[in-house]
């Protein structure tokens, strides 16, 4: 047993090691030192103007702005903040890496490894890219992957509401890009639990679905009363925030006074589809390898149960079909469907769900006989880091 | 020459798949001005046809080496011929050297190496030195080295006299292709500015876990030669210098970066598809070595071509707020 935790140990000890010097080249290949005008902007709304959406990033930093000593109200101290926070960000993936590793059996751990590498390769270059450089996602990803950790080892499992009510306050885009991690996960362990586990899994499922919807409701229809009233203070504030004083119009248009502005989104919906179109094309090696897996673990399941379960599994990222038909940010789409499918298969492991463990098995040792394997290892560096509207260089192009 | 086999065949799909996938992410439409010989060479038509040739040779070269490469030795090649195509695929898709006459060079290299695989008609390769030396003076110092430092090396390890009169015969050949260009007004380094010295400088050290790969794989082939061999490994170490230095003193240090890490795979893929045992039994134990140490061998691959694909053939966009004001 003890010679088996040390190989185990040693494995991952090589592999952090690995993890290491590969993200800190993405981190060092895609860093630009720049926060974009949107991000800038987002951290002049704050509660200071009501309970208002996106606010919450905004409102800690007005709090570190009135308790450092330091005055934090200029793209200088914004531009340190963001190295600090994307920072604190890469040390928590690490961690998240370890924790996974460390639960997950040894037989397992090779599938996991190249997911997490899989992961770590789009989420660093993506955060670490001048299009989404301390991006709120950053901070949502942070709260969906807290809420898988606490799941999958079933401590204070009931810190899952509170954690996704603030992923909501981040942005109410939580519901529909990571969300689904938490509740899909909740509902597999309702659903893999006796009857007392049921009644705690069922109640926490329950609470965080309706705080979350809740807010997301408020968020989007009904916190945006006073906007006008306070619409120069916060440019002012923006102002002052952002790269050479160029705060981010639409933003403020939308959050504050809530001006809809989907009109003027007509013409990145074309880009948009053109985009999808081949970037399905490029990626399709991986969605044949994801829905071959999932069509091997629905085959393995020997009860309704067990089938319901793992289909909910498998469709959970339809959380996301909203966004991609009536938004346009599609770069940050695509890396909501792969944090979902990525965490979600990782966090099941760590369950040491036997059909999804022997399943992961049998679909890595397929993939790794394959002569042409390694180069589809290599293929995903072409499409980092992803952006927003476009969904990356790869293939803009096509798009104009 | 063997045949293919379907798993041959199947890596090559993956890899047909790689290079549509690379001119997606890398090909930029706009052509920036390059010196060339001949006036054609700059034509917008010309170079889209010579970079369609020149991934039709590459895969020519790939077919060939894998066809000629031992069964036992198949996944190492797979391995090289991936890795190298990181580097080869997108350096001349990419902006800056999108149309450079360096293409014309690599292409005659690699039809020297095909020519040194399957071991026919190598009497051409005086008339390819002579070529590269001509179109693009630069690459004399990258692909006639590479012929150069492969035929010292069969002299030596094969100890047949025609080897050392070719080396002789190419190297003079260059040496009148490059009068040749500068009595036509076509003697230009064309070097570009791609990288600063700073991010080279970062390259360097992301790179030097390859630089004690390189310093285990030469030094066990040195130790284990017998005398005579020894020299063609020295002159086959030796023929990075050029390049690495005409690079580095001209400040293109992306071409210096490509160069370094095409001579060694190239040279190697061609070794290896040769069926050269020494090199063949190297490669194997480095393999293992490296299997040993990282739990992913892979990200040997993966980490030079994230710089290849974010640094030196860009992000292909500009953020326009940081250029206001500024």
């Amino acid at each position: 047993m003890s010679k088996e935790l040390t190989s185990k140990q040693r494995e991952i000890k090589k592999f952090m090691i690995t993890l290491l010097f590969w993200g800190t080249s993405i981190f060092v290949v895609c860093y630009q030192n720049v926060v974009r005008s949107y991000n800038a902007t987002l951290l002049a709304l704050s509660y200071e103007y009501g309970f208002t959406s996106r606010s919450l990033l905004g409102t800690i930093y007005h709090f570190l702005n009135d308790v450092l000593p330091i005055d934090m109200m200029s793209y200088e101290m914004v531009l340190r903040f963001a190295q600090i926070v994307t920072l604190l960000f890469v040390m928590f993936l690490f961690a998240f890496a370890y924790f996974c590793l460390i639960k997950c059996k040894e037989q397992y751990i090779k599938p996991c490894e190249y997911l997490i590498l899989f992961y770590m390769l789009f989420t660093v270059a993506t955060f670490s890219g001048g299009y989404n450089f301390f991006r709120v996602d950053l901070f949502m990803v942070f709260i969906a992957l807290s809420c898988a950790l606490l799941i999958t080892y079933g401590k204070a499992e009931w810190l899952v509401i509170p954690l996704s009510a603030i992923g909501v306050m981040f942005h109410q885009g939580f519901v529909f890009m990571f969300f689904n991690i938490a509740l899909v996960l909740l509902f597999y362990k309702f659903l893999s639990a006796d009857k007392k586990g049921m009644k705690k899994y069922g109640v926490i499922f329950v609470i965080t679905f309706l705080l979350g919807s809740a807010l997301f409701l408020w968020f989007e229809f009904f916190s945006r009363s006073n906007g006008a009233a306070i619409f120069d203070q916060i440019v002012e504030e923006a102002r002052s925030l952002a790269l050479n004083g160029q705060y981010h119009t639409t933003l403020l248009y939308h959050e504050v006074l809530g001006i809809d502005l989907s009109e003027t989104e007509q013409a990145f919906r074309k880009i948009n589809i053109v985009e999808i179109l081949f970037f399905t094309f490029f990626f399709m090696p991986y969605l044949v390898v994801t829905i071959q897996f999932f069509k091997g673990l629905l085959r393995r399941a020997k009860t309704k149960v067990e089938w319901f379960k793992y289909f909910i599994v498998a469709i959970g990222a339809a959380t996301m079909l909203p966004n991609f038909i009536l938004k346009i940010d599609y770069g940050r789409w695509i890396l909501a469907v792969i944090t979902y499918y990525v965490i979600v298969l990782v966090s099941l492991v760590m369950m040491h769900d036997e059909n999804v463990e022997s399943q992961l098995l049998e679909s890595y040792e397929h993939i790794k006989e394959k002569p042409g394997a390694f180069v589809f290892v290599v293929f995903p560096i072409l499409f980092i880091p992803l952006w927003d509207v476009q969904i990356t260089g790869f293939i803009q192009w096509f798009s104009f | 020459m063997d045949k293919l086999y379907k798993k041959d065949i199947v890596f090559l799909l993956a890899l047909v798949f790689f290079a549509l996938a690379s001119f997606s992410r890398f090909f930029d439409e706009k052509l920036h001005s390059h010196t060339a010989l001949f006036p054609w060479m700059k034509e917008y038509d010309a170079v889209i046809v010579s970079t369609v040739v020149y991934f039709i040779i590459i895969f020519v070269l790939f077919v060939v080496c894998i066809a000629c490469c031992r069964e036992k030795y198949k996944s190492n090649i797979y391995y090289l011929v991936c890795f190298y195509s990181t580097f080869a695929f997108p350096m001349f898709l990419s902006a800056d050297y999108f149309g450079c006459t360096d293409i014309y060079a690599w292409m005659l290299t690699w039809i020297g190496g095909i020519l040194l695989v399957t071991k026919r008609f190598e009497w051409m390769l005086i008339l390819i030195s002579f070529c590269i030396a001509l179109i693009s003076p630069i690459s004399v110092f990258s692909g006639v080295c590479i012929i150069l430092a492969i035929l010292i090396y069969r002299f030596f390890a094969k100890k047949e006299n025609r080897y050392l009169g070719y080396s002789i015969a190419s190297f003079v050949a260059a040496c009148i292709g490059i009068m040749v260009a500068k009595m036509l007004g076509g003697f230009d380094l064309d070097a570009q500015q791609v990288l600063s010295l700073e991010r080279f400088a970062v390259m360097v050290i992301f790179m030097s876990p390859y630089l004690y790969i390189a310093m285990k794989f030469f030094g066990n082939l040195v130790h284990k030669a017998e005398s005579k061999q020894k020299w063609g490994i020295v002159c086959w170490i030796i023929g990075i210098l050029p390049s690495s230095i005409v690079c580095i003193y001209l400040q293109d240090y992306a071409r210096a970066f490509f160069h370094v890490f095409s001579y060694f795979i190239l040279s190697v893929i061609i070794h290896i598809a040769s069926g050269e045992e020494p090199v063949e039994e190297q490669l194997e134990n480095v393999k293992e070595k490296i299997k040993e140490w990282s739990p992913i061998p892979i990200l040997i691959i993966a980490i030079p071509f994230l710089f290849m694909t974010l640094w030196i053939s860009g992000q292909q966009f500009l953020l326009t707020e940081i250029f206001v004001d500024n």
